[in-house]
């Protein structure tokens, strides 16, 4: 059995109706990791899948009523906990880590009879933008295994993008589903803060992280992303939605932020952003532009804030609780100390080390509570513009996807990669990327649109209404 | 200069010895990025945001599924995490 497209739907239709089995599936999942582990985007395949495809595929033999992902494989990254199952964070700190329950949306997956495929790799903690902080070793691009994958869902991305799963879970804090989404042609969203529920999942910075789908297409990202979200009483900032459909327009008004239009038309994909935009006006969207005041600095607000989030859920990990442990500790505190440096690796200890820098006694007033005065400026500055137009376009990211090694001595380098992305995030607002174009190095480039608060369904109708216009953006 | 021992006081860290000057270039670097913002002249509210949460639950005791929460302790003893002598 060939299922070389691996479009959700048909998958879901295909096995329902029996021209073939969610274990024929399976297995061919199997072999494409098995022919992909070079790029290494799994860590590890669970070892009941095929069982578990077994069990569905008598279910559909008896004729029982099946759920909206029976049989079909879905790749979780390392940070979300299924029961019974290995989630480590991609942190030797949290090797040996087994989960003692199931993440929200693992059982939403569930109980809509998915097959959980495997766990993918990932910056450690979710701190990075190119899978290269990871225990299990650089996760590598799926069209040119000489670059990145883009982080932190970096394998999640490239198992999709290579075929390996037709849809993976990652996470997004500051763009760490968007980026590795652009950087491997496939589409991800970051929902509307609250949309996904957060229990079960690795906290990062608690007020912007956000687990989301990424698929090949506009359609089945909408499929799954209306499976695993919804409010939750296990998670207090968790939200209900519809996604705004009755914003859904014919027509939409496309916004440019003016302070980020100077930086953009430096970019080298900028010929190609302005096609983009041609193409949208020619179809009859209007383009204005906006004005985001402190869109400039959300980068730097971030880097104060989510380290600052970061620093207090690490603190759990302290190597009595469910960490390794040093072994040459003599005293308590000294447990903590070696438990920690030995564990984490070093990003995750220089952002540990910057939140309590601008958490601490002195540096509070002029940093955080600043950062966060920021924020909330930007929040209304988005709502503003969201007054004038009903989406804010720009590029995912400022360029392709770069070389291994090529930014990980420098982490300002490494940070701007967030440049684009993290506006969103900040602001608690859907943003999806969808594949538009080829750089000079012949890889994707993705596009971001973003729109207000629970209208996510504005973002797939206009991204399917884009894509429809470019082909794909082949 | 930042105060790195102060730092790794309150992170409960010990940065590795030969790698101590280069992570300071680093985060001097880092500083001087996010330093922008203590900079910004920045217009005075009263109130502050940040995730606000209007539908609190009830304060009762709600059915779990049971978890083992000593599954992944690296030391145990009876029902308790095993550390370090505390108290003499």
């Amino acid at each position: 059995m060939e299922f070389k497209d691996l479009k959700l739907k048909d998958l879901v239709q295909g096995i329902k109706e029996k021209q073939f089995t969610s274990e024929s599936l399976v297995k061919y999942c199997i072999e494409q990791a098995e022919k992909y582990e070079h790029l290494n985007a799994i860590i590890e395949i669970f070892d009941d899948v095929l069982l578990k495809a077994k069990e569905i595929d008598k279910k559909v033999e008896r004729g029982e009523k099946l759920g909206k992902l029976a049989g079909i494989p879905v790749a979780i990254k390392d940070n979300i906990l299924y029961k019974g199952k290995r989630a480590g964070c991609a942190s030797k700190f949290m090797q040996d880590f087994v989960s003692p329950y199931n993440a929200t949306l693992v059982k939403k997956l569930l109980d809509e009879d998915a097959i959980i495929f495997a766990r993918t790799n990932m910056d450690e903690f979710a701190m990075g933008g190119s899978c290269e902080n990871s225990c299990y070793g650089v996760c590598k691009n799926a069209i040119d295994s000489d670059c990145v994958a883009g982080g932190s869902s970096g394998g999640s991305a490239v198992c999709v993008s290579a075929g390996i799963c037709p849809v993976a879970i990652g996470t997004d804090t500051g763009g760490s589903i968007r980026q590795p989404s652009s950087f491997n042609g496939v589409v991800g969203i970051k929902p509307t803060y609250g949309t996904v529920s957060r229990y079960g999942i690795v906290a990062f910075a608690s007020s912007t992280d956000q687990a989301s789908p990424i698929t090949k297409t506009v359609e089945d990202n909408k499929y799954m992303l209306e499976i695993i979200a919804g409010k939750d009483s296990l998670d207090a900032t968790s939200i209900e939605s519809d996604f705004g459909a009755s914003k859904i327009k014919d027509k939409y008004v496309i916004g440019i932020c003016k302070q980020l239009k100077e930086g953009i038309e430096k970019l080298e994909q900028y010929s190609k952003f302005k096609e983009a935009i041609d193409i949208l006006e020619k179809a009859g969207h209007k383009i204005v532009e906006v004005d985001i005041e402190h869109i400039k600095n959300s980068l730097a607000c971030y880097y104060i804030i989510s380290p600052a989030e970061a620093t207090s859920n690490l603190a759990r990990f302290d190597g009595v609780k469910y960490t390794t442990r040093s072994k040459d500790a003599k005293t308590l505190e000294e447990l903590y100390i070696k438990s920690r440096s030995e564990g984490f690796g070093k990003e995750v200890q220089r952002r540990i080390i910057l939140g309590n820098y601008v958490l601490s006694s002195g540096y509070f007033d002029a940093y955080y509570k600043k950062a966060k005065r920021v924020q909330e400026l930007l929040k209304k500055e988005f709502e503003r513009a969201f007054e004038k137009c009903d989406v804010i376009i720009t590029p995912t990211t400022a360029g392709e996807a770069f070389e291994i090694g090529g930014k990980i001595s420098d982490p300002v380098s490494m940070y701007l990669e967030d440049l684009f992305t993290v506006p969103a995030s900040l602001a608690g607002i859907p943003a999806i990327s969808v594949p538009y174009s080829l750089g000079k190095k012949d890889l994707p480039l993705g596009l971001q649109f973003m729109s207000a608060e629970k209208t996510e369904a504005v973002l797939y109708d206009l991204a399917d209404k884009f894509l429809k216009l470019t082909k794909g953006g082949k | 200069m930042i105060d790195l021992k102060h730092l790794e006081y309150l992170s409960k860290l010990k940065i590795n010895e030969k790698e101590k000057q280069r992570f300071e270039q680093d985060f001097e670097k880092i500083l001087q990025f996010v330093d922008e913002i203590t900079l910004l002249e920045l217009p005075e509210e009263e109130k502050s945001v940040g995730v606000t949460l209007d539908d609190l639950r009830q304060d009762e005791i709600i059915e779990k599924e049971k978890c083992d929460t000593l599954a992944n302790a690296p030391e145990k003893q009876d029902e308790c995490f095993v550390v370090p002598l505390v108290v003499e």
